[in-house]
């Protein structure tokens, strides 16, 4: 073997070394993207059986995932009906929560509530990345770090349980589809006649064409009908404070150990508390936006692609006017000195949008902090579109897999930090 | 002359093609589309479910789509009856449109949802071919007995579906009404959670363990 070579072996074996494992700290390792303290959201629909596609609309709501920046804290009602065509009031909306119970249930799904009365921490524990055996309630509740763990999981997690109720009204605008339909199919009809005509080939081919675009146009009109919808998503949180948490743990906690008539007494003024209460914080409006056609093949498709993107905007837009539904998303990888996330269209990221970056620490007792240590923006033409069928659409950024940010200021950001957005 | 025959040959051969591509597949679905028994709980608190293909039952699934007379379907009983059922709806084009693209269509006649399979996946689609399900499901098994541990035995419009390995169930209508488990044992109840979505906004949702906390 030549020296040079070998000298040549030597210089790649130590680029590598010295590469990879700069790569492998600057990203993420799969599934730690995951692992991060979210908001818990239940969504709720009213329905307008009294409205043209409302069972269409139903199933398509009824599919939806969770957004993937909350946990799943659905009750198992997820539908109720309006009892008109118009939009459900917000006292109406009010009545049925209270009534319901609804603030009561979540905070007994935080506690995995058996049919006994019996709470368990196993969830909150699992969402809060808490051990479970450190988080033994009637042994946390004596120590000074316990009382510390349960304050900062009533805080970070029970407290910021969220409730949308989403009110999904259809816009009938079959009439002026059915108008354009009929223009394109008089356009077919008069192309085809063209076709028909004509002597030349190239008149019957641009004929042609035209007869079947406008057939086409006229296929998909009769499809979309004009499909919109108007979306009001009504947000409520659940209180949840320190005076609440003591209560809770000292009047109405059940688990194993809790003798017979105690449990059946505790299990009996749960049942019947009024400790419990959700929060109106407000309301946001959307109309759809136009449908791009583009990877849509079924009317069905149409409908959860307007609905889901409609949800979506109101979800952002909700998230930009109220402070604490404000989601935080980790930072996945640091690429020559710019972050890179898992957020964008979606969420309602534009290239203006500013997001502070903030590292999570973890002070002596147990408790997190979250401090800031910069702000960047999205960086042009490096923005996901990461928006409902947008990669069938094939819309500009639905080939990335996350946004790239440029730093506005501060330094020194690494993987597993969070950024959450500014207003 | 030469000119002409091949112009008519490729003629008969375009009509060929053309009534190739209006026929829909009809398979022998016994094997491919097992229509299950389902008991869901049992006496003396017995939880584990009862899974079995119901044999006689599917007999009477045998239907066939002629192609040709788009206003109707004809299909055989057990006895070998042809039977058909009229559309109700007329919007033929559409419908058949939707049905080309299939490779094959069963109609099983219960639930108004016409099972359909579309590049290897099943969906559900009404009469007319409108999807009330898309095709994303790798096996469909419509169930007609459900036994919830609080109820009587019931004839149960609900049908299990698998995707990405995962099992949910999904009332006829579209609606997926439980979450997608990875066993069939831990799908909760979901006769319950189909009832806890028919309540009005005035109306207070009773019994409360509809809730499910």
């Amino acid at each position: 073997m030549k020296k040079k070579d070998v000298f040549f072996g030597f210089c790649l074996l130590f680029v590598l070394f010295a590469v990879l494992p700069v790569q492998a700290q600057n990203r993420l390792t799969d599934g730690a993207e995951t692992q991060y303290r979210r908001s818990s959201l239940y969504s709720l629909l009213i329905a307008h059986p009294q409205a043209k596609y409302a069972s269409q609309i139903d199933y398509v709501y009824l599919g939806l995932p969770t957004p993937d920046k909350y946990e799943d804290h659905n009750l198992n009602v997820r539908r109720v009906e309006a009892l008109t065509a118009k939009e459900a009031k917000p006292y109406e909306i009010t009545a049925f929560l209270d009534g319901n119970q609804v603030a009561r249930r979540l905070v007994a799904k935080w506690f995995n509530r058996d049919s006994n009365g019996v709470f368990n921490v196993d969830l909150v524990a699992d969402r809060g990345n808490y051990n479970a055996t450190e988080m033994d309630v009637a042994e946390a509740r004596m120590t000074k770090r316990g009382l510390a763990m349960l304050s900062d999981a009533g805080e970070d997690l029970i407290g910021n349980t969220f409730v949308t109720v989403n009110d999904i009204v259809y816009i009938d605008k079959e009439q002026r589809a059915q108008l354009a339909s009929a223009i394109l199919q008089i356009v077919a009809q008069a192309a085809l006649v063209a076709t028909m005509a004509a002597d030349d080939d190239d008149t019957e081919a641009i004929a042609g064409a035209i007869a079947g675009t406008a057939a086409l146009g006229s296929i998909i009109a009769d499809n979309l009908a004009g499909f919109k919808v108007k979306v009001t998503t009504h947000l409520y949180q659940l209180v949840w404070n320190d005076s609440i948490a003591n209560l809770f743990y000292s009047d109405y906690w059940v688990d194993e150990n809790t003798p017979e008539a105690e449990r059946l007494r505790r299990k009996a003024l749960f049942e019947q508390s009024d400790l419990f209460a959700l929060k109106y914080l407000g309301k946001y409006k959307v109309k759809s936006e136009k449908t791009v056609m583009k990877g849509v093949h079924s009317n069905e498709d149409i409908i959860r692609k307007v609905c889901a993107r409609a949800m979506d905007r109101n979800i952002a837009g909700l998230q930009k006017k109220f402070e604490a539904f404000k989601v935080k998303t980790p930072v996945i990888a640091v690429e020559n000195g710019r972050v890179v996330a898992k957020v964008g269209k979606k969420e309602g990221l534009k290239p203006s949008t500013k997001f502070e970056v903030l590292q999570p620490v973890q002070r002596e007792d147990g408790r997190m902090v979250y401090r800031r240590v910069g702000v960047v923006k999205p960086q042009k033409g490096q923005i996901w579109d990461n928006r409902y069928m947008a990669f069938e659409e094939q819309s500009d950024g639905s080939e990335l897999t996350a946004t790239t940010f440029r730093t506005v200021s501060g330094v020194g950001f690494v993987p597993g930090m969070l950024i959450r957005q500014l207003k | 002359m030469k000119k002409s025959c091949t112009i008519f040959c490729l003629m008969l051969f375009g009509m060929l093609a053309g009534i190739g591509q209006a026929q829909i597949t009809v398979q022998k679905f016994e094997g491919e589309i097992p229509v299950c028994r389902w008991t869901y709980g049992g006496e003396d608190g017995d939880m584990s479910p009862m899974f079995y293909p119901d044999k006689e039952w599917v007999q009477t699934f045998a239907v066939r789509f002629e192609s040709g007379d788009s206003s109707s379907l004809v299909y055989k009983d057990v006895n070998e009856h042809r039977k058909v059922i009229e559309f109700r709806k007329t919007d033929w084009k559409q419908r058949n449109r939707n049905l080309r693209k299939l490779d094959s269509v069963w109609f099983p006649p219960m639930f108004d949802a016409y099972l359909y399979k579309q590049d290897g996946k099943y969906g559900l689609m009404t009469e007319n071919g409108v999807g009330v399900a898309a095709p994303a499901y790798d096996r469909i098994v419509f169930l007609y007995q459900y036994y919830a541990s609080e109820q009587a035995w019931a004839l149960c419009p609900l049908i299990l579906v698998q995707a990405n390995r995962q099992y949910a169930l999904l009332h006829y209508t579209g609606f997926i009404v439980t979450k997608f488990c990875k066993k069939i044992e831990e799908l909760p109840n979901a006769w319950l959670m189909t009832e806890a979505n028919e309540f009005k906004i005035n109306q207070r949702v009773e019994p409360e363990s509809l809730w499910g906390y």
